[in-house]
């Protein structure tokens, strides 16, 4: 029985009342309720460590933040940030937790000369790319969707097609407003020594270095309350218009200065030299491989419409594995009209050399400037995750595309769902330095398996498989760090880079108060799936560095165990009947 | 087994469970995203934040419904503040396929069946149910406003609703003369309220009652056309009425049209002409219920299989989902463009993102504050349109409109679309 | 044990040195700094094992540790401020791999721009860099400084990827893509990726002037090597004249290397090094000019350097007073033709320094700012420098566009003889005030070296307190640089 019914003091919750003002704060069970991410079936079992908060403040500036973080290091209560609460892993793990809910923080301004964008931490994409292309900017909507948070997703992940030639996010964050989980503010880059923010790095060794990794941090080194991104010049004389609606609602192109090209390629190894060859000549906006399912999931009008042609397509599918994925291209004339024409010619001379033949394309955008369709990947199936989202070498992504569809194909299929030989998605990165590769799955929340066979089980068993085997082929993987099994990476890259990344999170966060714990997935398969620990051979981040022992200071400074956090009917779920 | 349009709340824990928190509900098609300054698509939401919006209230249903929650004080004003305008349905179902505007009702049902509902309904359910208005007055007095071109007999009935009977009369004077262009109509005998806000309000065994009462009205006419110059009742008559019939539209004896659907037709046909000249520049409203509300009711029943798929009991087809973009958009735009003089601009909200005016779902009653909000909030998109007038097709829209005008002087003038076109012709 | 033995042990006697005519160099370079005191030894390692052991120990008898790569050194970084090990990496030369389809190459720190260019040049490629470093100037050290490149076409800047760190605690590290097991030998990972693991490490030692660890190797980015080239020039007689058309310019992702300078800085790159040159090159140059490099990639070249060419003259049509695009400079003839070359490679090492020909030496003023600040700040630098006594028709300014004109480096060079005690004291002096004057009207000083750290990190007190405390993670007894940066 879970023995933490603790709500959030009165003491406390007046002290925030006091910064917010009565109508900003609230512990009413019917909204706290839903400040758990994405109900029982978005991602995985690793929701299960999630708690509803005590309380959930809405503050409306740095001050008020700082104030807040002040007071809950004061009564020891570990708080959550969230802009839009569209990552999971943003989701708090104790049930005294305070939400810090920064939806109301959507300030804007613009330095557009310099093409700097500053936002607060409520602000999302589509709003900020509608002002953008108003003046003659435009900005990187991220494939997690225009309804991610801004500075949210700056900090986690911020990956497109667009990264091509635009670069990783980590390289777009220029001067950042940072409440630390002590609640003191500091500033990065220009915006240490002066009030302009428009240079990110520095000063001296550059603390940015701390925001994020590959991925981030999910809110475990306190708040940033201010970030000016970088914003790129607008090709375009005036904003792109939106047509059609619902459903189908794009943005049309004029494809004199921007245009896709889809081509079917014969090989994979055409497939690799097209890619390859684009890069080198250094013409393009995106390069991809798209996934075959995706194909048919756009031309669907409905799940039944999907399923009735994606199921008796599989041998097609498969004999045509190597010549049925696309190779998608994004040119943009940044110059000019001129440009355009100019790398289409060169596009289409390379496409010739090695057999890429040019498909249907419609000249509209509802995914990558201004994103409305990312909800639709839960669409076929219900369950959908992302086991591999990483970004290194071309060559990587095939080898690592590789090794996840045979462990996905022998292990978890079905009942996964069956992709047919999908080796996933892979975008050129970087000028075609590196490339992004991302792989996905699919599986049916709502059959009922039970423990460890269910979709939802195999589909987190798959994810901690990956990491095993990243480490076994020495493959990169996004997920190091918080989002991963830390018993497992945190030994294995760097090596050891566990132990300085914990030491480096305690040194900004002493009381482990800032959305706590590191080592949340650890924790849930220890509860849930134990089993795996001998399967992937790892121990938890528990045993290996506290001898098993609790860790957090938020909760052992009250005496209180992790597991004393978990509500009751976690324990019921895998038994009970679904649906 | 799935039954299309159900009340219930535990047949909705699909919908509840699969919510993933893409607060499509609240924000507009990011495809259409005007500016920084009109983002929501949600009233509630922008007014009140938290998660006082369909994906905060769908959790809330969910342990409702899995006994994790009984009640608490704010509880109340979770589920009821809400303009139940279905503008996060056709946000959700941009990309899924879930039901929001039946897990809603089906979360008010279930709040009101416990008693659990603002005292402030209670005037307005009590008005319907003895006066068979919503505002109290004598029955006697609905056709008070004077119906110069009534027939005894007629193929059409002109359903006039409480609000256009009552208060804005000009609405039901305007459309008189336009019927009275197109060949004449008939009054229901004995018109009672269609029940609208009883259902919006989520009483849905008082909302029977009146449907019954009316659908034996209409049968006794014989008439083959339902006429309506209020979106709540040509709502009600189209889509709800079918619904708790387990029927669909098209299965109606009559055919349920908005007036602006007529007028539409008619000048296309040639049969009306606009004659007079207005002059200004207006922004039209698509209200909630003509618009994204008002797509035709297809009965349905069925079963989730594999993969969430839906598989139809015998006798119906693949399952329709109403995602809001085919409702009666276009009639009353094409009107307004016919009239000379007239500068017809788009809200920055508008088709089924339409912002509500704040009239519906028992919300001017219960929190006047989130009503004048969103009234607020429109008025100020119109002058960011540069609009002079706000048109709408809804006697409703027009008091809230008229209401927020007059309170806080936003210098917008308020029409109905009906009122125009009888001025026009 | 001394500590010449103990290093001897790791690295082989004839590889460890003491005696003060060996340390004297160590404790001067071009910088303004006045170091007083020697370094306790010099220790030549081969490889990451010894640098691994070397720090280590360090950290057993709590001895600083400074890590030099380049031969000659500009910004006291590598003076040895509290005494020390100086560990000079030039033995660790190497250019370990190519990842040429992924153009990627691994380099040891003591690998320097004219090492590794050449290299590269042969398999047709190029590393992005800054203007005309020294040829033996460390590469990695270059990046570790983030050196601002001639080339701001790159949106996504930054050439320096996966890493091998020696970190002060004396915990060996590869950051990025790098760090996966069995990297490189036994890893699919080709250390593309700067990023993690965990958290962005490479950024705690970029611009950290040695004090959080050692880098052992770097994985740098090249690019393809353009088939033809077209450089042009554009003249103004004010630098106020030249901002609006550079702006227009990089926004339109116009051409490759890209810059601005004064003929003072002109004289001294174009010339020959002989006093008659510089002379004349000074009379005739303009004042100030852009140099603008219009580059073909390996396909169809020619169609790309014609509509940039295009869009150059639809920018230069559209300035207030129509810009004339020459193609070639007065006074440097044939330079239109040896520029790019000239771009892509370092100071030939037989030749003296550019920045040194005039005077014997030079201090740069370097920061980052808006190029619309520019005339102002070159008002306010010329104004200071001539208050000072400076001659300010001898001074240098170099404006680098950064990232399609977001930004900008600024570098205002003064001139001086090292030999001349006087001279010396009054640039510093001059340095000091211009600095301050410039730091109060914004100027960002994103790698405040030395003399310039404390009017910085004093400012930004809570970032200095935040990363002190990553420091402490990284290098727990302070033993790298001590006294660089706000350690």
């Amino acid at each position: 029985m879970p023995k933490v019914t603790e709500k959030v003091s009165k003491a406390a919750y007046n002290a925030l009342q006091n910064i917010v003002g009565p109508e900003w704060v609230t512990d009413d069970v019917a909204i706290t309720e839903s400040y758990v991410k994405g109900g029982e079936i978005h991602d995985c079992i690793y929701q299960r460590g999630q708690q509803p908060p005590g309380v959930v403040v809405m503050p409306n500036n740095t001050e008020e933040v700082q104030k807040i973080v002040k007071v809950c290091m004061r009564y020891h209560l570990p708080y959550t940030p969230i802009g839009a609460f569209w990552g999971v892993h943003c989701g708090g793990k104790v049930p005294f937790h305070v939400s810090i809910d920064l939806s109301r923080m959507r300030s804007l301004e613009w330095d557009e000369k310099h093409m700097v964008a500053i936002v607060g931490p409520g602000q999302i994409h589509s709003p900020l790319q509608a002002e953008a292309q108003e003046r003659g900017l435009y900005t990187m909507t991220p494939g997690g969707g225009s309804q991610a948070a801004v500075i949210g997703n700056m900090l986690t992940c911020n990956y497109s097609p667009l990264n091509y030639r635009l670069g990783l996010a980590t390289r777009r964050i220029l001067g950042v407003e940072w409440v630390l989980p002590n609640g003191e503010l500091i500033r990065l880059g220009s915006l240490a020594t002066s009030d302009d923010p428009y240079w990110g790095e520095g000063p001296g060794p550059d603390l940015r270095g701390l925001l994020r990794g590959y991925l981030g941090w999910w809110g475990k080194v306190g708040i940033i309350t201010k970030m000016a991104i970088k914003m790129h010049p607008l090709f375009l004389p005036e904003r792109m218009k939106p047509v059609e609606r619902g459903m189908l609602s794009t943005l049309e192109f004029p494809d004199n200065r921007i245009k896709w090209y889809n081509f079917r390629m014969p090989s994979e190894d055409a497939m690799r030299d097209a890619m390859r060859e684009i890069s080198r000549c250094e013409i393009g906006a995106a390069v991809m491989r798209v996934p075959t399912i995706w194909r048919y999931r756009g031309k669907s009008r409905s799940r039944e419409d999907f399923w009735s042609k994606w199921g008796p397509d599989e041998k097609k599918i498969r004999d045509s594995r190597a010549t049925s994925s696309v190779c998608r291209v994004l040119l943009i004339g940044y110059t000019s009209e001129e440009q355009l024409k100019y790398e289409e010619s060169v596009l289409m001379g390379i496409m010739d050399e090695v057999g890429g033949e040019l498909g249907r394309t419609k000249q509209s955008d509802q995914s990558w400037i201004k994103n409305a369709d990312s909800a639709g990947m839960w669409w076929p199936a219900g369950g959908y995750v992302s086991v591999e989202f990483v970004v290194e070498t071309l060559e990587h992504s095939f080898a690592r595309g590789k090794t996840l569809l045979a462990e996905k194909e022998s292990k978890f299929t079905p009942p996964l769902v069956d992709e047919y030989g999908e080796e996933g998605w892979i975008q050129m990165t970087d000028m075609g330095h590196t490339s992004y590769f991302e792989f996905l799955i699919q599986w049916d929340p709502e059959h009922p398996l039970g423990k460890y066979e269910s979709g939802e089980y195999k589909a987190w068993e798959h994810w901690v498989a990956s990491q095993r085997t990243a480490i076994d082929h020495g493959q990169f993987t996004a997920n190091i760090g918080s989002l991963s099994v830390m018993g497992l990476t945190g030994p294995a890259f760097g090596p050891n880079y566990g132990v300085i990344y914990d030491k480096v999170r305690q040194a900004v966060d002493p009381l482990d108060i800032s959305n706590p714990p590191l080592d949340l997935h650890d924790r849930v398969i220890d509860e849930f799936a134990p089993k795996w620990k001998e399967d992937y051979d790892f121990q938890t981040w528990t045993d290996l560095m506290h001898d098993g022992k609790e860790w957090w200071k938020v909760l052992t400074s009250r005496g209180i165990e992790w597991k004393d956090c978990l509500p009751e009917w976690y324990w019921d779920r895998d038994d009970k009947e679904i649906g | 087994m799935i039954v299309e349009g159900s009340l219930e709340l535990k047949d909705y824990m699909y919908e509840m469970r699969r919510c993933m928190r893409c607060a499509s509900c609240k924000w507009l098609d990011h495809i259409y995203m005007p500016d920084n300054r009109f983002v929501y698509r949600c009233p509630s939401y922008g007014k009140y934040y938290f998660s006082k919006v369909a994906y905060g209230r769908l959790k809330l249903g969910l342990a409702l419904t899995e006994d994790r929650l009984k009640d608490s004080p704010g509880m109340k004003d979770m589920v009821f503040q809400c303009l139940m305008c279905g503008s996060c349905d056709s946000g959700c179902k941009r990309n899924l396929d879930l039901e929001i505007n039946y897990s809603l009702e089906a979360l008010r049902g279930h709040m009101v069946q416990d008693g659990r509902y603002p005292k402030q309904h209670q005037k307005l359910i009590d008005n319907v149910v003895k006066t068979k208005n919503r505002y109290g007055l004598p029955a006697k007095e609905r056709t008070a406003w004077k119906p110069a071109k009534a027939k005894k007999k007629s193929d059409t009935v002109y359903f006039v609703g409480c609000g256009a009977s009552y208060k804005e009369n000009k609405v039901a004077q305007a459309t008189d003369k336009i019927l009275g262009k197109l060949g004449g109509y008939m009054l229901l005998p004995g018109e009672q309220c269609c029940g609208h806000p009883l259902f919006a309000m989520g009483h849905y065994d008082a909302f029977q009652k009146q449907m019954e009462a009316n659908l034996k009205a209409m049968a006794k006419t014989g008439a083959k056309r339902l006429v309506t110059a209020c979106a709540e009742c040509y709502k009600t008559w189209k889509v709800d009425y079918p619904r708790l019939m387990k029927k669909s539209t098209s299965d109606l004896p009559f055919e349920v049209v908005h007036i602006t659907e007529l007028v539409d037709e008619a000048l296309g046909k040639g049969e009306l002409e606009f004659k007079g000249k207005l002059d200004m520049k207006l922004a039209w409203h698509d209200p909630c219920n003509l618009g994204r509300m008002s797509e035709p009711y297809t009965h349905w029943e069925g079963d989730r299989g594999q993969w969430g798929c839906l598989e139809p009991s015998e006798g119906f087809e693949a399952k329709q989902f109403n995602r809001g973009t085919a409702g009666t958009y276009e009639p009353p735009r094409n009107i307004l463009a016919a009239m000379q003089g007239v500068e017809v601009l788009e809200f920055k909200r508008h088709h089924e993102f339409s912002w509500c005016c704040g009239g519906h779902g028992g919300v001017p009653e219960a929190y006047p504050d989130l009503a004048a909000y969103a009234v607020d909030e429109r008025l100020e998109e119109a002058k960011a349109v540069g609009a002079e007038a706000v048109v709408s097709a809804c006697p409703y829209c027009k008091q809230q409109f008229e209401a927020g005008q007059k309170k806080r002087d936003h210098q917008v003038q308020v029409f109905d679309i009906t009122e125009l076109i009888a001025q026009a012709l | 044990m001394q500590i010449k033995a103990k290093l001897a042990e790791i690295v082989g006697k004839e590889h460890v040195d003491a005696t003060r005519k060996v340390l004297l160099p160590y404790s001067k370079d071009h910088s303004l700094l006045e170091c007083n005191g020697l370094a306790d030894v010099v220790v030549w390692p081969d490889n990451a094992d010894q640098v691994h052991k070397i720090v280590q120990l360090a950290n057993e008898i709590k001895m600083p540790v400074i890590p030099v790569s380049s031969e000659q050194h500009f910004h006291g970084s590598t003076l040895p401020k509290m005494g020390g090990i100086i560990m000079d990496l030039k033995r660790m030369n190497r250019i370990l791999d190519y990842d040429v389809p992924d153009r990627l190459v691994r380099i040891e720190p003591g690998v320097t721009w004219g090492q590794l260019q050449p290299e590269l040049m042969k398999i047709g490629h190029r590393a992005i860099m800054p203007l005309m470093p020294l040829a033996s100037s460390s590469v990695v050290s270059s990046l570790l400084e983030r050196e601002v490149p001639t080339n701001p076409r790159y949106e996504y800047g930054e050439p320096m990827t996966s890493n091998e760190v020696i970190w002060g605690s004396g915990m060996r590290f590869r950051t990025g893509s790098a760090s996966v097991p069995g990297f490189p030998d036994k890893a699919d990972s080709k250390g593309g990726n700067p990023e993690g693991p965990g958290t962005n490490w490479y950024r705690f030692f970029q611009g950290a002037e040695g004090t959080m660890g050692v880098v052992t190797w770097s994985i740098v980015k090249f690019e393809y090597l353009p088939v033809i080239d077209k450089a042009y020039f554009i003249a103004f007689d004010k630098i106020g004249d030249a901002i609006e058309p550079l702006y227009q310019m990089q926004r339109r992702m116009i051409g490759n290397e890209c810059l601005l300078i004064n003929n003072q800085v002109g004289a001294l790159i174009f010339g020959d090094g002989s006093d008659k040159t510089y002379q004349a090159l000074k009379r005739q140059l303009p004042p100030w000019f852009i140099v603008l490099v219009l580059s073909g990639p390996p396909r169809s070249p020619e169609a790309k350097l014609a509509y940039e060419k295009k869009a150059l003259d639809e920018v230069c049509a559209n300035q207030p007073t129509v810009l004339r695009v020459d193609e070639s400079l007065p006074g440097a003839v044939g330079l239109e033709r040896k520029l790019p070359d000239m771009l892509r490679k370092p100071w030939p090492a037989e030749r003296t320094y550019w920045k040194h020909q005039l005077k014997g030496e030079c201090e740069d003023l370097l920061f980052i700012a808006k190029m619309e600040q520019a005339a102002a700040f070159t008002e306010l630098v010329t104004e200071t420098a001539g208050a000072h006594g400076y001659d300010v028709r001898q001074m240098g300014v170099y404006l680098q566009p950064i990232e399609q004109g977001r930004a900008c480096h600024m570098e205002y060079q003064f001139y001086y003889d090292p030999e001349d005690e006087t001279d010396k004291a009054m640039v510093k002096a001059l340095y000091m005030d211009a600095a301050a004057k410039l730091f109060e009207q914004g100027a960002f000083f994103s790698r405040p070296y030395s003399l310039l750290s404390p009017m910085v990190f004093d400012k930004a007190r809570g970032y200095t307190n935040t990363i002190t405390r990553v420091k402490e993670v990284l290098d727990p007894n302070y033993i790298m640089c001590p006294g660089n940066v706000c350690f």
